[in-house]
């Protein structure tokens, strides 16, 4: 049998439909995995293996009787701790919420159990997906596989470095200044923030209202394809979702790219940030490679992204200030500092200006979808440059907000960030792909051309043990 | 936990009245900095704006949702 821990979801499901593969065996075998390495990694706020290995026993008895569910049935999957789970704390990685027990379902916890997945614990993230890695927190920063000693991105840090380190093939993290495609990036994975209102948010708690999306993380563009499947759909308890028609993500996955018309944005990473030249080179790479494919390359010329970051950052702030400020009032010493000290921020915007960076989110947003008028995506870069150490606060402090990721989350657009290879110092290099509003099908077509020619998300981190 | 660094007497007003005093207390130089932070980050906005530009209220990212 190959090795488990890194079966794709497609690998895993074509094995447990046809019983060559019992989903009880599955299960137990990855949190065996967890066993021996999370006590370096940090991936998991709180296991549930009883629960994990019930769903894995009704999966197993429900396959055997026919009734196959889909891709997701007998699937292991992990849950961004800001997520809700019944009868289970949602902690938000926070001393604030570490009581606060769900009373039900999120809606994409809801769809990913009825499609047959099987929960194996909620993740690490930074507290309240916002603060950064940060060690006066209850529970400690999760790590990056590829090299413990750096950081995994965030604030979906779990999620990520779970996947990563093949702990679970699928894992749900939140997206409202980039907190998929970080650490989708960061530990060399496939991220999506699909369109803003394609997932639903009802039952995850909110960072910002207007920015914030719900993503799959997985090891292959396909795998995330067959995760959106489930989790994508209208959901009248989230007043941002959306009432798009929901295409089969999976269908048109290998199209390739040849005549498709492909921008790049380069100047975000070469002169409005400067990025590592290995970073900046593998972009190029792929670029070349997608015009080898077939593909017609463009360079596209947008706002600085700086506009775009801090049109973010206060839109953000304000909305994030609106939700914590009593606890903020009352409990300032329940947060971390990197935590309190963000978030104190948005308390000194004004109503105006607010406003203000609404009205700059509409023009920047119309500019972007004019430049991708006559485009069918455009790539550019993720991070600025691979992870830092995690223990080198002011280089993590340096290099976080170094990234291209915010823009997307002003103008909604469906944005993926895939592998593009490794630095020389063996660390995971990615790019972004971004498609126009409810064109995620675009979106894993080019993902996947580029996979397919490259193959980086083969390759996965060897881990130490713990014991 | 002081801080000896003198506040600003707007800094110290804002506090005030939004309620922050908590943390003031706990950590002066969190807020000094949040506030630095989020006056840095206003400098930024453009001046101008056309009267038809209206705030993205209701956040739709294309006609379809």
């Amino acid at each position: 049998m190959t090795d488990l821990a890194y079966l794709t979801i497609s690998e895993a499901s074509a094995l447990l439909r046809d019983r060559k593969l019992s989903p009880v065996e599955y299960t137990e075998a990855l949190l065996k995995r967890a066993d021996a390495h999370d006590g370096l990694l940090n991936v998991y706020i709180r296991r549930m293996d009883d629960v994990a290995l019930d769903a894995a026993r009704r999966a197993e008895a429900e396959i055997a009787r026919g009734e196959w569910k889909g891709p997701m049935h007998g699937i292991p999957f992990g849950l961004k701790d800001i997520v809700d789970v019944e009868g289970v704390p949602t902690t938000a990685h926070s001393k604030i919420l570490a009581d606060n027990v769900a009373k039900s379902d999120a809606e994409v916890t809801r769809r990913l159990r009825e499609a047959g997945g099987v929960l194996t614990g909620k993740l690490a993230t930074h507290e309240f997906a916002l603060g950064g890695p940060s060690f006066d927190l209850p529970w400690p920063p999760a790590r990056n596989p590829w090299n413990r000693d750096h950081h995994p991105g965030g604030s979906s840090s779990g999620s990520g470095a779970g996947v990563a380190a093949g702990f679970f093939p699928a894992a749900i993290g939140t997206d409202t200044g980039g907190s998929v495609r970080n650490p989708a990036s960061c530990t060399g994975i496939v991220g999506m923030k699909a369109t803003y209102g394609r997932v639903s948010r009802a039952g995850v708690i909110p960072l910002a209202f207007s920015l914030d999306h719900v993503g799959p993380m997985t090891r292959t563009v396909e795998d995330n394809a067959i995760m959106l499947n489930v989790i994508a759909g209208h959901d009248p308890a989230d007043p941002g979702s959306a009432r798009a028609e929901k295409p089969d993500f999976t269908a048109g996955l290998e199209k390739g790219v040849k005549g498709l018309r492909i921008g790049i944005i380069r100047h975000f990473y070469t002169r409005d940030l400067e990025a590592d030249p290995e970073m900046a080179q593998a972009i190029e790479d792929a670029a070349s490679l997608l015009a080898r494919e077939g593909a017609e390359i463009r360079e596209v010329k947008v706002a600085p992204l700086q506009d775009f970051a801090t049109c973010n950052r206060i839109i953000l702030m304000s909305e994030a200030y609106a939700i914590h400020e009593k606890w903020l009032q009352e409990r300032p010493r329940d947060y971390g500092a990197l935590c309190r000290e963000r978030i104190a921020a948005g308390a000194f915007y004004r109503a105006v200006d607010y406003i203000k960076a609404l009205r700059w989110r509409g023009v920047l947003v119309r500019q972007f979808n004019e430049a991708m008028a006559d485009l069918d995506v455009v790539i550019t870069a993720s991070s600025m440059e691979p992870p830092a150490p995690i223990e080198h606060a002011e280089e993590v402090e340096r290099t976080y907000p170094r990234q291209a990721r915010a823009p997307f989350n002003l103008t909604g657009s469906p944005a993926m960030a895939v592998p593009t290879g490794f630095s020389s110092a063996g660390m995971p290099l990615s790019m972004q792909i971004v498609g126009k509003p409810f064109d995620e099908a675009m979106v894993y077509r080019v993902g996947r051309a580029y996979e397919r020619a490259t193959n980086w998300t083969s390759r996965h981190p060897t881990l130490a043990s713990a014991a | 936990m002081t801080d000896t660094r003198n506040d600003s007497p707007e800094l110290a007003r804002m506090v005030e009245e939004i309620g922050l005093g908590k943390l003031k207390e706990l950590s002066p130089q969190a807020l000094e900095k949040a506030w630095a932070a989020a006056g840095r980050l206003k400098s930024e906005i453009p001046g101008e704006f056309a009267l038809s530009d209206e705030p993205a209220h209701v956040y739709r990212a294309g006609r379809e949702a």
